[in-house]
């Protein structure tokens, strides 16, 4: 296998090496501060690495793809905001364990499962590309529809300690959603005269107000006597120290079937085309609770979610991957712009690629095995180093906190606009929070909901009004029956308890 | 009590959106159904949850606050949401790196930290914000 | 403490200075950094020319050329923000169809004669694209299954009153039959439903194509704009065949209106050199983005044809003209 040689020379190239490093620390910046994207980074080097050798140049990009999506559970893990959309799920069981005094271990956790579901993802691509390819086009609008309704009745797993305030929240969400230009006619909606408003509100803003500022607002509310002000570490509870990082033999035991399931769903979720590791997050976590034994713990600091969340997120990029080299389609938003570099440097992704550039293919599966590795140490030592962030005094943090979220606000479509919506969302956050609404379902509503909308319309023009289409189709009518035991699970067991009383 | 007037603000909301849904004009494509039936859903979902929050909390005096907070945890917020409303009003006027010292000093007053190490963090925090987001990121700052 | 303070107050000054210094203006033109707005997304084809041309016109003005992303509303709000910038020189946008179609989508009080138009650079044509095993091989064959078939066909688009649908339209109009439209978000979803057997066929352009023809997949059945595409030289046009569809995406640079003319002069010359330089035309070429210059006045001339067309067709896309 010569090409299989050739992508080894370089991979094994110091210079590939050098450059791999450089864009897993950029990666580590991007995901780290709210408001950066994985997309945004990746889009702004394609131009600047055009002039560098493919490898190195691919070194650079896969370098800061696969670390911004890691790094983002950092944020989401020590002060509750996600640094990337792909953390959400982090902050479901990654908070409460920083609360719980457990930030060490909550990072060190994020480190090994992200490079393990990383490397799960790479390895089910160079093993099976094609059949997942293939497999992914089997979802049409509605298998799509399907799976997002699954997604979405997670917003009761999700609600905390009232169901009725969780589905608010939710619906809150998906109202929100309901703004900008409908999916299917194009007809405005919602939006008031506005144009900053057709394009629908911005997700990254709003994301970034609600956690950011909504919990910096909230825990300038907490009682506390201001002589300890300067001294205590923030997050509230936490200990001076981070606590160990490393998983012992029993937790990992414990969270291997956690993984696998989050991993799993992971490349699956990655290789659909059009949804990217946002939703690889939220679904391998409820897919992971499903199976889970400690389910109840899901939400409150559980090791399986974290690690299922965080394995789930970083396979996803496996599978998005393979989908966009085997088929020519983006899997998500960042193979969208790869694709574009992958043209620049003459090489039209497809099936006739691995034919005719197996060296180019090789490489960039040397590529996203070798990133896997190389953040797992650098990530260990950064987590490290960026947890004594919490430890710094609360005015200095919480300033911080805020100017980085209205300038990443601000940064993402160089809008004022979206900084006012990441100041509204802040408010909102903030009450949210002191009167016990979760913000979970908000955020499940903001992403599955127009999903949801779209192709059930879709589905419905396809099949042309025939409601049937989305029960004759197998993963469709699977994926359905799941959500209305979902729906109906809890009353069930309910009964059961009282009948057995 | 907070729960009724959430339950209510809750179902003004929904109303509100069944109202702007039923102005929306009805779509040409046959079978794509007509762009206010989600709009409808959420809708009445909204008003029956809001309905279902008030009455559960009717009897319950007391509302599930987090903690219990000062005024003068109350004013502090409310100076710093003052603030930012602000600094976001002067975007683009001036200079980026002298409005966000100046917002970043206010707000470490606010929240009552010492004069000296707040104008000395807020100058390392502006600075590094600028050169981390114009020089790397390329993102342009006013 | 003392120290601690001087240290203060040096920060501070140098955080002055630098802001000052960051905020210095000129004279002559072009004195500063040129802002260059880019209606889309980075990765996508206004992405890539845009950020070509900035890379090679910045050589020929001498200052830098900064380019900035600003989304949403098909484009609308960042040639809002340029069409209100002042018309000194120093904002200038990339200005891709939607130029001509985001006032008749309603998006926007948008049109051609808002801007000083610069020049245009390329063009993509539409291609009607089907899967290689459908009953049709031909156009021919497909346009006889149309007939035969009204609205059994589902073709995909990019969107409702996107440029790709608008391609379809004139297609429908053109065979004289009904097709069942299913509109996606974004070119690249509706191909993949193309391939998962979810719909018959997708009105877009050749490249989000290529990579399914060129495995055999996809077969592409004509291209829908005026001359035959570089990426498929074997594909027949439809005017070729005798049918009268020209419907094309393009894009091109433009100023707020009221320039003054030896600024404009000075802009047009430099970017025409850039669309000659070889930073430009290799950018072009390796994206498979077809190049295709007009001067500013057949430009203007040219978007404002386009505008007058889509003020009739999109109307009739949305449902929304009268009856």
């Amino acid at each position: 296998m010569p090409e299989f040689l050739v992508a080894l020379t370089h991979i094994l190239e110091p210079g590939v090496f050098l450059y791999l490093v450089l864009g897993t620390l950029l990666g580590l910046a991007v995901g780290t501060l709210p408001g950066l994207t994985a997309t945004m980074a990746v889009a702004i080097l394609t131009p600047l690495t055009f002039w560098l050798p493919y490898e190195r140049g691919l070194a650079v990009l896969v370098g800061v793809w696969n670390s911004a999506i890691f790094s983002g559970g950092i944020s989401a893990i020590l002060i509750n905001i996600p640094g990337t959309p792909a953390s959400i799920a982090s902050t479901f069981d990654g908070y409460p364990l920083t609360q719980q005094g457990k930030a060490g271990l909550a990072l060190g956790i994020n480190v090994l499962y992200s490079a393990i579901g990383g490397l799960f993802g790479a390895v089910i691509f160079m093993l099976a590309a094609f059949p997942l390819a293939r497999f992914a086009l089997s979802f049409g609008p509605a298998e799509y529809f399907a799976l997002g309704l699954f997604g979405l009745s997670m917003m009761i797993a999700v609600s905390g300690t009232s169901i009725i305030k969780g589905l608010i929240a939710g619906f809150v969400g998906l109202a929100l959603s309901l703004v900008g230009l409908d999916p299917m006619l194009a007809t405005p909606r919602f939006h008031f005269g506005n144009p900053n408003l057709l394009g629908g509100i911005s997700f990254i803003p709003l994301m970034i107000g609600l956690f950011g500022l909504g919990e910096v607002f909230h825990q300038m509310t907490l009682s506390m006597p201001f002589e300890e002000r300067e001294k205590t570490p923030v997050g509230t509870l936490v200990g001076k120290k981070l606590g160990r990082m490393l998983v012992n033999a029993r937790e990992f035991l414990q969270t291997l079937p956690a993984t696998l399931v989050g991993s799993i769903t992971g490349v699956i979720i990655g290789a659909i085309p059009g949804t990217g590791a946002d939703i690889a997050s939220l679904l391998g976590w409820e897919f992971s609770r499903r199976i889970s034994r400690e389910k109840e713990k899901f939400g409150k600091g559980s090791i399986e979610g974290l690690a299922s969340t965080c394995a789930a997120n970083n396979a996803c990029l496996g599978g998005a991957l393979t989908t966009m080299m085997a088929l020519g389609i983006p899997g998500d938003a960042v193979t969208a712009v790869l694709i574009g570099s992958f043209i620049m440097y003459g090489v039209q992704p497809g099936p006739a690629m691995f034919r005719d550039r197996a060296d180019f293919v090789f490489t960039v599966i040397g590529l996203m095995i070798l990133v896997n590795i190389v953040f797992l140490v650098i990530g260990f030592f950064f987590s490290r180093f960026v947890g004594g962030f919490i430890l710094l005094p609360k005015p200095i943090m919480w300033s911080t906190i805020i100017i980085l979220s209205l300038v990443g606000s601000f940064s993402l479509n160089n809008r004022v606009f979206d900084v006012w919506v990441a100041l509204l969302s802040g408010i909102m956050g903030f009450l949210f929070r002191r009167y016990r609404f979760p913000l979970g379902p908000i955020i499940l509503a903001l992403i599955l909901g127009p999903m949801v909308e779209r192709n059930f319309r879709t589905a419905l023009i396809i099949s042309r009004g025939n409601p049937g289409i989305f029960f004759v189709k197998p993963i469709s009518l699977v994926l359905l029956v799941g959500t209305a035991l979902s729906l109906f699970s809890p009353i069930l067991l309910r009964r059961k308890k009282e009948e057995s009383v | 009590m907070a729960e009724v007037i959430f339950g209510i603000v809750t179902v003004i909301l929904g109303s509100f959106i069944l109202w702007e849904a039923s102005r929306l004009p009805r779509g040409v494509l046959t079978y794509a159904l007509d762009p206010a039936l989600f709009p409808r859903i959420i809708a009445v979902g909204l008003i029956a949850l809001g309905i279902l929050l008030s009455l559960t909390h009717l009897r319950h005096k007391k509302s599930e606050t987090s903690n219990s907070t000062s005024v003068l945890h109350m004013v502090r917020l409310l100076l710093l949401i003052g603030s930012t409303v602000g600094y976001i009003l002067f975007w683009d006027r001036g200079s980026f790196l002298i409005n966000t010292f100046l917002y970043l000093f206010v707000a470490h007053l606010i929240t009552r930290y010492k004069p000296l190490p707040s104008a000395l963090s807020s100058i390392v925090v502006t600075l590094c914000t600028y050169l981390l987001f114009t020089q790397v990121f390329r993102v342009r700052l006013f | 403490m003392k120290k601690i303070f001087r240290m203060v107050v040096c920060l501070m000054v140098m955080t002055l200075l630098f802001g000052l210094f960051v905020s210095t203006a000129g004279a002559a033109y072009p004195e500063k950094e040129i802002l260059l707005i880019i209606q889309a997304a980075p990765g996508g084809v206004s992405d890539a020319v845009g950020r070509a041309m900035a890379a090679a016109a910045q050589e020929f003005l001498g200052v830098p050329i900064t380019p900035t992303n600003i989304t949403g509303a098909a484009g609308a709000i960042a040639m809002g923000k340029l069409k209100s910038s002042p018309p000194d020189g120093y904002t200038v946008g990339y200005v891709p169809v939607e130029l001509s179609m985001v006032k008749a989508l309603g998006y926007a009080d948008i049109s051609p004669d808002d801007f000083d138009l610069i020049m245009r650079t390329n063009i993509v044509p539409a291609a009607l694209t089907v899967r290689a095993d459908a009953p049709y091989k031909t156009f021919e064959e497909f346009v006889q299954y149309a007939k035969n078939n009204p609205g059994a066909i589902l073709v995909g688009t990019s969107g409702t009153g996107s440029i790709w649908h608008i391609a379809g339209l004139a297609l429908e109009e053109a065979i004289g039959t009904q097709f069942t439209f299913v509109p996606f978000d974004g070119a690249a979803p509706s191909v993949a439903a193309l391939l998962g057997k979810h719909i018959n066929a997708v009105t877009c352009s050749p490249s989000e194509v290529l990579s399914g023809v060129q495995a055999g997949e996809l077969n592409i059945l004509a291209v829908l704009g005026a001359e035959r595409t570089q990426l498929f030289p074997d594909v027949p046009t439809a005017q070729e065949l005798g049918y009268d569809i020209n419907v094309m995406a393009w894009g091109g640079f433009a100023l707020p209106k009221g320039v003054p003319k030896e600024v404009y002069d000075k802009i047009a010359d430099a970017f025409y050199k850039a669309f000659q330089s070889e930073t430009f035309t290799k950018v072009m070429k390796e994206r498979g983005i077809q190049m295709a210059y007009l001067d500013g006045p057949a430009f203007a001339e040219f978007a404002k044809q386009q505008f007058e067309l889509y003020m009739e067709l999109i109307p009739k896309a949305l449902g929304t003209k009268k009856e």
